[in-house]
């Protein structure tokens, strides 16, 4: 048999397209010819070759770049948000106006950092500035200093965790062509 | 193998209704190989993620009218190739002397002894014409079949198989002569 059908013999083998009867007939010559028994290495090699290629990817922030662009959006969800800031507030004044042990805590920290010291007082000396003015319609039975300072906590804790804890996100209708655009929206 | 197509399909249906995480999930699965394919095509990182992205806008815009009875991942690697070519067709000029350009071996796959062998089947395959290349991936790392590959680039799998088996030839020759 010629080299020349071998080799397309082979190039079938290796594709899994040679049936039982061409498979025999190249193993029978490749047993007797080095010259084609070298180059079904070579071939077989190739293949290990290619089957193990790298598996490259794209920078860091491909996928946000792109649902960015198809008009994912991140919008701002207002009474979740409303529920974390309503139980940050409450459970600043609870702990801060009746539990002794943060307000030690503070005094601890705050004695141990002057800058900080100084800070709070400036803030204690505004706040209770405004709670005079603010006192001759409440009882005095219950410091306004701690309300404040639950509400300044609060905004702060809403601040930083509501976008963490709620990101949703929704579709943003303006796609870009729309002509394209409108069946995937539709779907 | 089944289960996987269930879920690539389930995930289709959900993307169709605008819900981000399919999509995500979408992206995960295929941005590596879309990526691969297009970067080993265009030899530039850059030219590679605009032409992926591109890639994947087409699909996501289109998602409603894929046919859910076919393979996904071919329609989506037509729309890569589609792309791609597009993309060659608007920078011919830069493009006509692709052996002048740097290769893969220079920027991504590293130059460690490990990795030499990988290196000099990247080299080779740089040297292949474009087309031919083209095949030898599809075939080769996406293992699609004749038939498929033929959906996807719009020859005949006569062509097909000729060109793929003079492809391997030459990639022989050019890794012995690099030896
Ligand atoms: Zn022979």
């Amino acid at each position: 048999m010629k080299h020349k059908t071998i080799e397309i013999l082979i190039q079938k083998s290796l594709d899994f397209e040679a049936n039982a009867e061409e498979e025999k007939i190249l193993q029978a010559h490749l047993s007797g010819c080095k010259e084609c028994q070298r180059f079904y290495q070579e071939m077989v090699q190739i293949q290990k070759a290619l089957y193990g290629l790298t598996e490259f990817y794209p920078e860091h922030g491909f996928n946000e770049r792109l649902l960015k662009k198809l008009g994912f959006r991140k919008i701002f969800a207002w009474t979740k948000t409303a529920k974390v800031f309503a139980g940050a507030w409450l459970a600043s004044i609870l702990l801060l106006a009746f539990s002794p042990l943060p307000g030690k805590a503070i005094n601890q920290i705050l004695t141990s950092a002057p800058a900080l010291m100084r800070i709070v007082n400036t803030g204690k000396v505004i706040i209770s500035s405004l709670s005079h003015v603010v006192m001759p319609f409440a009882k005095n039975s219950f410091d306004i200093v701690w309300p404040i300072i639950g509400l300044v906590s609060s905004i702060i804790i809403t601040y930083f965790f509501s976008k963490a804890i709620y990101p949703v996100r929704k579709l943003d209708a303006n796609i870009k062509s729309p002509a394209q655009g409108q069946d995937f929206l539709t779907g | 193998m089944k289960n996987n197509i269930e879920k690539v399909a389930d995930l289709i249906e959900q993307a169709r209704k605008n819900d981000e995480d399919a999509c995500q999930k979408i992206l995960n699965l295929y941005k590596g190989r879309i990526f691969s394919y297009v970067y080993r095509m265009v030899r530039n990182f850059h030219d590679a993620e605009d032409i992926t992205f591109d890639t994947f806008i087409k699909c996501f815009k289109a998602l409603g009218r894929f046919d859910t009875s076919k393979k996904f991942s071919t329609w989506l690697f037509t729309i890569a190739h589609n792309t791609t070519f597009d993309f060659f067709r608007k920078n011919k000029q830069e493009y006509e002397y692709l052996d002048e350009r740097h290769g893969i071996t220079d920027d991504i796959v590293e130059k460690s002894e490990k990795k030499r062998k990988m290196a000099q089947i990247e080299k080779a395959l740089i040297q292949l014409p474009p087309l031919d290349r083209e095949l030898v991936v599809l075939f080769h790392k996406e293992e699609y079949s004749y038939q498929e590959i033929s959906e996807i680039l719009k020859i005949p799998v006569t062509t097909i198989k000729t060109r793929l088996h003079r492809a391997r030839k030459k990639l022989s020759r050019l890794i012995q002569e690099t030896k």
